[in-house]
């Protein structure tokens, strides 16, 4: 049989020196994650409360309807329809399945399969790498946080027939998703750069987000004292939804700017770590 | 002509574990050998060229610029490591496809004619869109050579690219490895095989032990290694006729009876005419011989030799 030779053929085309090169990284993990078996249970998990919501915004309108009354009484203000729908428990444990599923990987991945040469061996520096991974959560994120939260407030405006919406009460729904996805995109990442081992990374994220809950819970109990609710993640994030939506009001008596700074300043770590990790990895 | 490779005081250590030591060398532009046996350093050299590891001290330039962190030249640089490095889940095409996009391909359509034509050079085209964790291991060292050719480097660092190799793909790569040089290209390839990278060009660098050992031509080389005395290892079912006749050929320096495994352990300084004459002898003589080694013919056994050990 004739074997076929195929000699170097030189390609012609130019290679342009960009400032995105986060983009390709982007790109693919979006299609990645898009494409895994658990991406629809986790998509179909987070539409959920946002179509509660939604009949909840519609009934609000409709008081002759009589559906969901307990949850419409408690939307009596759009803040508190928006607070609510933020920091709704089963929101946030959807976006923590989320970053146990498809954020512990994207890092740990790479160090399994000895990936970050490939990256550092192009002409992509850290700050690269490490926007295209944060992009990638963030995206998907804000996907299901934002834009639902934007819908709500469009459907909001049908539903009434008013374009009218508190201006700041807007400016919150769209600045509280960014601190929410923040925080979580450099939670998961930075756990993920710490192991080769996504499943190792998976059972930290889920352990640290009862544990530290329980914790919050015990101490409180023990020491009487609402402050100890710092300890627990979901309990902050609430705490930053009072702050942001109902002006500070909550259930709780200790100050919820405390929780934003323990949020901003807990973003801050986990970042200053996860740029560590990885320019230790890188040589 | 100006170096395409400079290094100078070149070392790295991983804690106490010497890397490469006091490398001071210029590399020209065409095909470089890089010998040495395994654990030389010759890996570890080519990620410090490729700006893949830190120096501890010293320094190394490629095309008059510091490498480490220096990520705008890594688009002239093409890098094929000697160890996997893929997303099993990807397919080849996704995979290169990728690699071309992190080159800064101008566009979705560029990357996938970059694509294309560095999966055709490797003669990936008919398994593009099977999975990589469902390729052989050749195929992925082919794929691993495509990843690092995709965006037309002006140099090439080639860790191991014939391990895993079939014969005939061996072949081919070799050329084209020749046909980059002949498009003005230059290829830093590694090797502990001497035949492979003969093969290839005659300029060579040897390391072992992390230290640049010699450096130019192979012929330099060879003769180091022909002037050798090489083990030649006979197992035979008469040993001791064997060694009667052979201690009295010129080119044997000495041959040594081991009674117990009926083996001769001879060395010889003209290994070729000895094999031609023992050809012969074991024919004429009906003699059976169970096993003929060269217990010293490997890499290790000449450096270990070069350095007076």
């Amino acid at each position: 049989m004739a074997i076929r030779e195929k000699g170097y053929t030189g390609w012609e085309g130019e290679l342009k020196p960009s400032s995105q090169l986060w983009l390709p990284i982007f790109f693919s993990g979006i299609k990645t994650i898009f494409k895994k078996k658990y991406a629809k249970l986790i998509f179909g998990g987070v539409t959920f409360p946002f179509l509660i919501f939604l009949i909840a915004v519609y009934v609000r309108t409709k008081p002759e309807l009589r559906l969901l009354s307990g949850l419409v009484r408690q939307l009596a203000t759009d803040a508190s329809l928006f607070n609510l729908f933020f920091t709704n428990g089963f929101l946030i444990f959807m976006l923590f399945i989320f970053c146990i599923f498809a954020g512990a990987e994207l890092i740990a991945a790479d160090l399994r399969f000895n990936a970050l040469a490939l990256y550092f061996s192009r002409p992509l520096d850290r700050l690269d790498y490490i926007g295209g991974k944060f992009s990638i959560l963030l995206f998907y994120l804000l996907l299901f946080t934002l834009v639902p939260g934007l819908l709500l407030v469009a459907f909001k405006m049908i539903f009434s027939g008013s374009l009218s919406f508190s201006p700041l009460l807007l400016l919150a729904i769209l600045v509280y998703p960014f601190i929410l996805s923040m925080f979580l995109a450099s939670f998961t990442l930075m756990l993920s750069s710490l192991t080769a081992n996504a499943k190792f990374t998976r059972i930290i994220i889920l352990l640290l987000y009862i544990f530290m809950d329980a914790l919050a819970q015990m101490l409180r109990t023990v020491f009487k004292s609402d402050y100890f609710n710092l300890f627990s993640i979901q309990r902050n994030i609430t705490q930053v939804g009072n702050l942001l939506f109902n002006k500070g009001q909550s259930a709780w008596n200790f100050p919820s700017w405390l929780s934003l700074l323990t949020i901003l300043g807990l973003t801050l770590v986990f970042s200053a770590v996860l740029f560590l990790r990885i320019r230790r990895a890188e040589g | 002509m100006s170096a395409v490779i400079q290094a100078e005081k070149l070392c790295k250590w991983y804690g106490n574990i010497l890397g490469v030591s006091d490398i001071n060398l210029e590399i020209q532009p065409g095909i470089k050998g890089l010998l040495g046996p395994n654990g030389a350093g010759k890996s570890t050299f080519l990620k410090l060229a490729a700006g893949q590891l830190k120096p501890s001290i010293g320094w190394v330039r490629i095309f008059g610029e510091k490498t480490f962190a220096n990520h705008r030249i890594y688009s002239r640089i093409g890098f094929c490591p000697e160890h996997d490095s893929f997303y099993p889940d990807m397919t080849g095409w996704q995979f290169i496809f990728f690699m071309a996009r992190l080159h800064g391909a101008a566009s979705p359509r560029r990357a996938g004619e970059m694509t294309e034509k560095a999966l055709a050079t490797v003669g990936l085209t008919d398994k593009k869109d099977f999975l990589i964790k469902t390729y052989s291991f050749g195929m992925r060292q082919r794929l691993r050579l495509s990843s690092s050719l995709v965006h037309e480097p002006e140099l090439l660092f080639l860790d191991e690219p014939l391990r895993g190799i079939d014969p005939l793909w061996r072949i081919k790569i070799i050329r084209l490895i020749k046909e980059y040089e002949k498009a003005g290209k230059t290829i830093i390839v590694s090797s502990h095989v001497l035949s492979e990278i003969e093969a290839m060009t005659s300029d060579i660098i040897l390391i072992h032990q992390g230290r640049v050992f010699a450096q130019g031509n192979i012929h330099y080389i060879r003769g180091l290694i022909d002037a050798h005395p090489h083990q030649i290892s006979i197992r035979s079912n008469r040993p001791r006729q064997l060694a009667e006749k052979l201690v009295r050929l010129e080119n044997v320096l000495s041959v040594e009876l081991d009674e117990a495994t009926a083996t001769l352990i001879i060395k010889t300084n003209q290994r070729d005419q000895l094999f031609d004459f023992l050809t012969r002898f074991l024919a004429e003589n009906d003699i059976e011989v169970d096993e003929i080694t060269s217990p010293d013919d490997n890499l290790q056994a000449v450096f270990d030799y070069l350095i007076g050990r």
